[in-house]
């Protein structure tokens, strides 16, 4: 970008900044956050509660898909790669909108898991599932990152590869995986965003019930980009801290 | 104690083991020698099955370890092995590192196995290192270290994959001391080295292999006082 246009966006963005919080009077737009402040934390407590199931479930499947993947039966892996192959290459508001009203379309999913709660089961499995892709391939990552001698190690000593992978494998692939976890943990607070166009209440859907009371776009959008932006900067913080500790630590 | 015979082992269209072998008595202390690539190292990982023998019989402790019906879990838990790069378990103690076989494998309670864990690490010398971590010693502290924690299977047998040969100098010696006290207990052992005087003075036999062939067999005395094969002396004259 040229000097001149960038100096444009610039000025622009600046003016788009005093005119939304000046000239239109600051203490009117305070008062309408402060106001809807509780509904909108109602919203990120939501916002969070999935991300940690995500998470959890996330990690779950990966761990199952990454240990199938390696495993020696071909039919394993072969589920795997689909698995993660599908995942990986459609979006997941497609993969949300499909499992969510797509099936419900074809099978009585509504009935057997109820009218309300069907959305949320099945929008936090497919979160889980979309995230789990990528997790599994961290974990497998870590898991092949282990020196082989380690493995050669347990087995000497008269170990199951089950016993192995629990006791000598994991716990050490474990410690590399966390810096990438906690990275995809915060890709999967972003994508809970993604909830919101399927309509389960989290922090956006809030918000877009706030303005669609007050028509105060402008001062929503910035308050609830600021509490992503704590909530996500401080766990992607934590993971760079951990990453220089595990590199102290491995000297 | 061990039974090996015409014993093959292949890599892809590489045969690197092309017919082997070799009896082991109860309590013999046998000594492997030979060039790089020769094969000694691939014998020793097919007596507790890391390498799959390709053909052959192998017969450890009275388990066939070729045959499918043996469990070659349970065949282990008979041959301990110490391997060149020591292979510590990096993210447990030492003490950690010893009672994991005792406890998940055997079965035996934590304070039994810690108990066996300090009288074995007393035995190697390194009863105050418990509660290190492997990374906090030195390699020969390490290897001896490896050595217990194999002994705390109570193996039939042991072997040693060029045990001395990631180690600084000064070290050597503290490792072949353990393996030379553990000779003289009486267990059997198959050692693959290259420390000549080691062999020498414990080994009871040395095996001579070249290019996957057992060469030439006899006792420390003829092999290296009176080598027959040609392929043995120009070996020989190498390394001594």
């Amino acid at each position: 970008m040229s000097p001149l246009a960038s100096g444009i966006v610039t000025k622009s963005i600046v003016r788009v900044i005093i005119q939304g919080f000046l000239f239109r009077g600051e203490a009117v737009k305070l008062q309408v956050v402060l106001d809807n402040f509780p509904q909108i934390m109602e919203g990120l407590k939501l916002t969070i509660y999935y991300s940690i199931a995500a998470i959890i479930l996330a990690v779950i499947f990966g761990l199952i898909t990454a240990l199938m993947k390696l495993s020696k039966s071909k039919v394993l892996r072969g589920f795997a790669t689909v698995y993660i192959e599908v995942f990986r290459s459609t979006p997941l508001l497609v993969q949300l909108f499909f499992i969510v009203f797509g099936l419900a379309g074809v099978l009585p999913v509504n009935e057997w898991f109820g009218q309300r709660s069907y959305p949320i089961i099945a929008a936090t499995l497919t979160l889980a599932l979309h995230e789990g892709a990528y997790i599994s391939e961290i974990i497998r990552a870590g898991i092949l990152g282990v020196d082989r001698g380690q493995k050669e190690a347990a087995a000497s000593i008269g170990m199951t590869e089950l016993q192995t992978m629990r006791h000598v494998v994991l716990p050490q692939a474990f410690k590399r995986m966390i810096p990438p976890l906690v990275n995809q943990s915060a890709q999967t607070i972003k994508d809970t965003s993604l909830l919101a166009p399927i309509g389960i209440i989290e922090m956006v859907y809030r918000g877009q019930i706030i303005i669609s009371s007050t028509f105060e776009p402008f001062a929503i959008w910035v308050v609830i980009g600021i509490l992503y932006f704590i909530l996500i900067f401080s766990i992607s913080q934590f993971a760079g801290y951990l990453e220089r500790r595990m590199q102290l630590d491995q000297r | 104690m061990i039974s090996v015979e015409n014993l093959h082992k292949s890599f892809g269209e590489l045969e690197i083991l092309k017919g082997i072998d070799v009896q082991i008595a109860n309590q013999e202390v046998v000594v492997v020698i030979g060039p790089s690539g020769s094969g000694k190292s691939t014998f020793l990982r097919c007596l507790n099955g890391l390498e799959e023998a390709t053909s052959g019989r192998i017969e450890i402790a009275g388990m066939e370890l070729t045959s499918p019906k043996t469990s070659i879990h349970q065949l282990r838990q008979h041959v301990g092995m110490c391997f060149q790069q020591f292979n510590l378990f990096k993210h447990l103690t030492i003490m950690e590192n010893i009672t994991l076989g005792p406890i998940k494998v055997l079965k035996k309670s934590k304070a039994e196995s810690e108990e066996l864990a300090r009288t074995l690490l007393k035995k190697v010398g390194l009863q105050e290192k418990e509660k290190n971590y492997p990374d906090q010693l030195s390699g020969g502290q390490q290897q001896r270290v490896a050595i217990a924690r194999a002994l705390a299977m109570k193996p039939k047998v042991m072997l040693f994959d060029e045990p001395t040969s990631a180690l600084d100098p000064e070290m050597v010696g503290e490792v072949l001391n353990v393996m030379r006290d553990l000779a003289k207990e009486g267990m059997t052992m198959v050692v693959v080295t290259h420390e000549m005087g080691f062999a020498r003075e414990v080994g009871n036999r040395v095996l001579f292999l070249d290019g996957g062939y057992l060469v030439e067999e006899g006792t420390p005395a003829e092999i290296f006082g009176n080598p027959k094969e040609q392929r043995t002396q120009n070996f020989l004259e190498k390394v001594l």
